[in-house]
Parts: C-alpha cells; sequence; structure tokens
C-alpha cells in the first residue's frame, strides 16, 4: 500500500491538470475564441450573442485566447490638427469601442494592446483626415457633434473591418489653441475688457457731466427768474418817480459803498457846505 | 497545576497525585507519566510539537502504535469538514443599503441581490460583484480640493474654448449613480473613468458653442443642463447604465490670467455709478442754491420796493424837506466814516495832499467823491 501512494497521488494530479486544461469559463463582459493548434475552431460571447458559462475543450490541444467583450476607452492626448484655415488646434479624443470580431482581431493584432495601438493609428489618421477639412470654427463649435460622427464613421468603415472591432463613439475632448497662441488670445481678451472698462468710465463721466449741466441749466433758468421778478418788483415801485427813485438809490449807494476811513475831498462851495459859507439861510 | 504537586497536595486529593495518576492508564495517558516527574513546570513546546507530530503523521515517534486507528478516524474527517464549511462559507456574503450584488455562476450573469445577507455557490462556481447604486458617485473636473476650502486649479482641464474664441475657466462636479448594475457592470470596462471623459467632453462641446460673456454670467443654468442632457444621452448610448444625477458649475470665470482686466470692468461699472452718484449729489446741491437765490433776490427786492414805497409816499407830502433831510442825513454819515478834507479850490494854488498816507491806512478804492455844485 505505501509503495502504491506515489502512483495514486501521481495519477489524481495528472487526472487534475487534464480536467482544468478542458474546462474554461467564458465571463459575461469577455468573449473568447478557441485554438487548436492555432488553427480557429471557434467563437464564444462575441458582442451580439449570450454565451457565457463553462466550456470544455480538448486538453492541450485546443487553447482558448481571451478577449474584453466591453465597451472600452482609449484616450488620444495632444494631437496637433491644421484645420482648413490654417489655424492649429491641439485635440484630444476619446474613442470607445469594442471588439466584435474576436476571431478578425486575432488574426490582426493578436491582443488587445497591439489592438489599441493599430486604433489609435486610425484615429489619427481620421481625425486629420475629417478635422484637416474643417474649419477651426466648426472644430471649437458649432459643427464638433457633427465631426465627431464623421471621424466614427470614417473608423468603423476602415478600422473596424481590418481590426475586427466597432467604433462605439469618438469625443473630442478637448480643441484648445497651442499655447503661444494662447498668450495671444488671452492678450486680445485683455484688449478687449480694457475697452469695455474705458467705455463703460467714458460713459459714467459723460452722464455726469450731462447731470451737472442740466442742473446748471436749470440753476441759471432759476436764478433768471428771481433777478427778472426783482427787476419787475422795482420797476414798479421806483417807477411811481423815477427822479426820486434816482435820489433815494444814490443816497443809499453813496451810504452803503463808501467804508470807513475812505479819503474824500470836497470843495466848501459843495450843497453840504452851503451854510458853512453863507452864514445865513 | 495541582496534579503535579507531589509534596503537600489540596486534602480533597487523597493520593496526592496527579487526577489521572491512579486509574488504568488511558492511551494518551501514557504521554504523560515521563514528563510529570521531571519536569513540574509542566508541558513544553517540544511536547506540544511531537504530540502534534504523532497525531497528523502517525506516531512516527514510535511512542504505541496501537492508537492510530482510533486516531486517523477523528482526524480526517474533521479537516476535511473544516475544509468544506470554509469552502461552502466563501458564497456568504452581506449587501448593504444602497447595494446591489451582481452574482454570476460560472461567469454568466445570474441574478442581482439588493441588501441584507444572502449565499451563493460557493467560489469558483459561482462570483460575485457588490456594487453601490444608490450612493452619489461624483467627479470633479477643473480642480481637485485635496481639502475643505482648498481649491487647486487644474488648468488642463478647466480652461475652454468658447464660442467667440475666448477661454473661460471651468470648475464642476457632477454626481452620478447606477441605474441598471449589470450594464454598468458589465458593459464598459472602468465606468467610473468613462463617465468623467464624457462629462468633461460634454462640457467642452457645450462651452465652445456658447459665448463667454453669458457663460459666466447668466447661462450657468443652461450650461449644467445642456452638460448633463448630452452626457446622459452619450452615457445611455454606451449602455452604462448610469444615471447623471446633477451636474454643478463651480466656477465660470475668465481665466486667472485675464482676469485682472476683467474686474477692472467690474470696477469701471463702480467708477461710473459713483461719478453719477456726485453728479447728482451736486445737482440737489447747485439747484437749490439757485432756488434759494431766486427766493433771496425776490424777497429783497420785494422789500426794498415796499421800503421806497413808503418813503415815496411821505416824500409826496413834503418834497423839499424830505430831499434835503435825506440829503443830509446820508452826507452826515458818510463824511463821519469818512476822511473827509476840504479843499479850496479858488485859491488857485496846488495844494500838497498826503493822499499816500491816507490810501495807506485805508482800502484801495480812493477816489473822491464828485460832490461837486
Amino acid at each position: 500500500m505505501t509503495r502504491n501512494i506515489p502512483f495514486l497521488v501521481g495519477g489524481v494530479l495528472l487526472l487534475l491538470i487534464v480536467i482544468l486544461n478542458s474546462i474554461f469559463i467564458v465571463r459575461q463582459d469577455h468573449q473568447a475564441i478557441v485554438l487548436r493548434f492555432g488553427e480557429y475552431v471557434r467563437v464564444l460571447n462575441a458582442p451580439g450573442t449570450d454565451q457565457p458559462g463553462m466550456y470544455f475543450k480538448m486538453p492541450f490541444v485546443e487553447s482558448v485566447v481571451d478577449y474584453d467583450r466591453r465597451n472600452i476607452g482609449l484616450t488620444l492626448e495632444g494631437q496637433p490638427i491644421v484645420a482648413s484655415d490654417q489655424e492649429r488646434l491641439i485635440v484630444d479624443a476619446v474613442v470607445r469601442w469594442q471588439i466584435i470580431d474576436p476571431r478578425r482581431f486575432y488574426q490582426s493584432v493578436l491582443n488587445e494592446a497591439n489592438g489599441a495601438v493599430r486604433l489609435e493609428t486610425f484615429t489619427e489618421a481620421a481625425m486629420r483626415r475629417v478635422l484637416g477639412g474643417a474649419g477651426s470654427d466648426d472644430i471649437i463649435s458649432g459643427r464638433r457633434a457633427l465631426l465627431m460622427q464623421a471621424i466614427e464613421n470614417d473608423l468603423n468603415a476602415a478600422a473596424a473591418a481590418e481590426l475586427g472591432v466597432r467604433v462605439v463613439d469618438v469625443r473630442i475632448r478637448q480643441a484648445d489653441l497651442p499655447p503661444e497662441t494662447q498668450e495671444r488670445v488671452y492678450e486680445r481678451m485683455r484688449s478687449e475688457r480694457q475697452q469695455v472698462a474705458g467705455r463703460i468710465r467714458a460713459e459714467g463721466e459723460r452722464d455726469a457731466a450731462i447731470i451737472r449741466a442740466t442742473a446748471q441749466e436749470e440753476s441759471e433758468r432759476t436764478r433768471g427768474q428771481g433777478e427778472a421778478e426783482r427787476a419787475r418788483i422795482f420797476a414798479r415801485a421806483y417807477g411811481r418817480d423815477p427822479e426820486f427813485a434816482a435820489f433815494y438809490r444814490s443816497m443809499r449807494a453813496y451810504d452803503t459803498a463808501l467804508e470807513a476811513g475812505t479819503p474824500i475831498v470836497v470843495p466848501p462851495e459843495s450843497d453840504f457846505f452851503r451854510y458853512m459859507q453863507r452864514r445865513r439861510g | 497545576m495541582p496534579w503535579n504537586d507531589q509534596s503537600g497536595g489540596p486534602p480533597r486529593n487523597s493520593g496526592g497525585q496527579g487526577p489521572w495518576g491512579g486509574g488504568p492508564r488511558k492511551p494518551w495517558g501514557q504521554q504523560q507519566p515521563p514528563r510529570s516527574p521531571q519536569r513540574p513546570s509542566g508541558p513544553d513546546l517540544d511536547d506540544l510539537i511531537r504530540q502534534w507530530r504523532d497525531r497528523f503523521f502517525g506516531g512516527g515517534g514510535g511512542s504505541g502504535g496501537g492508537a492510530h486507528p482510533g486516531r486517523r478516524g477523528l482526524q480526517w474527517p474533521l479537516i476535511a469538514g473544516l475544509l468544506v464549511i470554509g469552502w461552502l462559507a466563501t458564497g456568504v456574503y452581506t449587501v448593504d443599503e444602497g447595494e446591489q450584488a451582481v452574482i454570476t455562476r460560472v461567469g454568466k450573469f445570474n441574478r442581482s441581490t439588493g441588501p441584507g445577507i444572502h449565499f451563493h455557490l460557493p467560489a469558483p462556481i459561482e462570483g460575485r460583484q457588490v456594487v453601490n447604486v444608490t450612493g452619489q458617485r461624483t467627479a470633479e473636473i477643473g480642480f481637485e480640493s485635496p481639502r475643505d476650502n482648498v481649491v487647486n486649479d487644474n488648468p488642463e482641464e478647466s480652461l475652454m474654448i468658447t464660442g467667440d474664441r475666448n477661454i473661460a475657466e471651468i470648475h464642476f462636479r457632477i454626481s452620478y449613480n447606477v441605474k441598471d448594475v449589470s450594464a454598468f457592470v458589465f458593459n464598459i470596462r472602468d465606468p467610473d473613468e468613462a463617465v468623467r471623459q464624457v462629462a468633461e467632453s460634454a462640457m467642452r462641446e457645450v462651452i465652445g458653442r456658447r459665448q463667454l460673456e453669458p457663460i459666466i454670467t447668466t447661462e450657468r443654468g443652461a450650461v449644467e443642463e445642456g452638460v448633463e442632457t448630452l452626457m446622459q444621452s452619450t452615457l445611455d448610448e454606451y449602455q452604462s447604465g448610469v444615471q447623471v444625477l446633477q451636474v454643478q458649475l463651480l466656477r465660470a470665470a475668465a481665466p486667472s490670467a485675464v482676469i485682472e482686466a476683467f474686474n477692472d470692468v467690474v470696477n469701471a461699472g463702480q467708477d461710473a455709478e459713483t461719478l453719477l452718484n456726485n453728479a447728482n449729489r451736486d445737482t440737489s446741491r447747485i439747484i437749490n442754491e439757485a432756488q434759494g437765490y431766486r427766493e433771496r433776490v425776490v424777497r429783497e427786492a420785494t422789500g426794498e420796493g415796499e421800503r421806497f414805497i413808503a418813503v415815496h409816499a411821505e416824500y409826496r407830502a413834503a418834497p423839499q424837506v424830505t430831499r434835503d433831510r435825506l440829503y443830509l442825513e446820508t452826507m452826515e454819515r458818510v463824511y463821519q466814516r469818512g476822511n473827509l478834507v476840504i479843499l479850496d479850490q479858488r485859491s488857485g494854488a496846488v495844494p500838497y495832499l498826503p493822499l499816500d498816507g491816507m490810501i495807506r491806512r485805508n482800502a484801495p478804492a480812493a477816489t473822491p467823491p464828485g460832490a461837486g455844485q
């Protein structure tokens, strides 16, 4: 019995290895192709089908290549693009893609990493083609959605068939001006703002001046009214006896106009000294 | 260890020996007698190791082979049972409130379960993935906020070009959760990263369609709405199982490189406002002054006019007397104040008048009043 134990253990191990090698699991979010000595045999759970689960294969003879079945993101950063109006733009894009024909994918790129690299090359070319024919305004704003769709279609027509993938979506994440242009944009933005600020200040000054002038106008008018009224009042009062008014007003003027200490030279013949001369009335 | 206490011993141990000492030897007891007398301190490590080796490898040490069959029968099922229990235990899982678990049987989606404790077939047969579905997930784009009240701008993400070729600085936060757990788990690789990318792309698209001025002032709500709609439709197209809950525009402003110029526009508005306020303040001063002047002038005139009319009435009664009196009274006051020099010109000689000295004492106006005959 003791002598048999190594054989027994060996046999069990061998059996286990064989069993393990003939069973494989295809996950819900994965897909697989089965190869017999490298030759394609069958595909399991490709998109569009629903075949996840446990499968058997011929041990050692058949091998399984497992691929992701999900929507995979591929980021392309800092792609320089020259738009049709010669404006340079830096474009970042995200491509969402999925392996839909694992057999084709295996034949053309073998594994996912290679596939991503190839797809990146395709995308760069498609972006140049599509965006290079569009104006920078279209890329930045107006027709961005349409352009993204065009890149997607372009990729699906060329790359998809060759790589066995489907491009679910292409999104331009950023379309920005290169740094040196950016500084110029800032300069322009600044000058625009300065212009606005200057205009606002000037308008303020103008409006303030108008307000003051209007007030001055009103003020002069009011003063004029006062003076006219004054003239009318005096005319009516003095008009009763212009001669006496002149005398009376002169008297008051002498009284108020001459300050204390004003030197006054008076001849003795003046009216004031009439009685000094005559001695008698 | 009371049974090792050979000397005195407690009264209840009549024989003064260990509890097993007196009776017939049990199989396990065989190992103890040689040890107890030699080492009163009790079982040590060597013994324990030997003991375990004996149990599991059939007592290679040669101490009593007769016990073997009994040991085998007892140990192996126990170990196997423990292993089976351990294996089954891999199928026990709990799902918290707000979470859902996705169960796959040999890789295939089988069911999703809600909160509570659950069991699935053990490890290789069924597998689980527990996902927080109702809990809000957030992504912050354009900035990093390592602590509260600290916002570090990330220009790579935050600077966006607007439809009128300006550059805006945008910080925003999106919150989302999972509306379809199996789609979320199976359809997209790294869904959180995908949501982030979609958000960034949608925001740039929306910003690119609008002008800078409205973005940073009145159209913030519209931007949020536009991004939310665009994100949701894109994510639905991916069948991602993601529900966008909210897009919050935290900052929409001119980039820091030009913020000064933008602030200056605000300042200019304030300056203009100040100018207008000052002008309005002056207006009321000017107008009130003018009204005061008018009132004063009119009232003075009225008074003066009435004064004249009163005097004139008296004058009419006695013209000559009044006239002389007025003249003399006035001159009296004037000459009283003035510096009077009486000069008789009939003599023909030109007298020297020290006018300089007289003027210096007084104000400059020194014209002799022509009060001639």
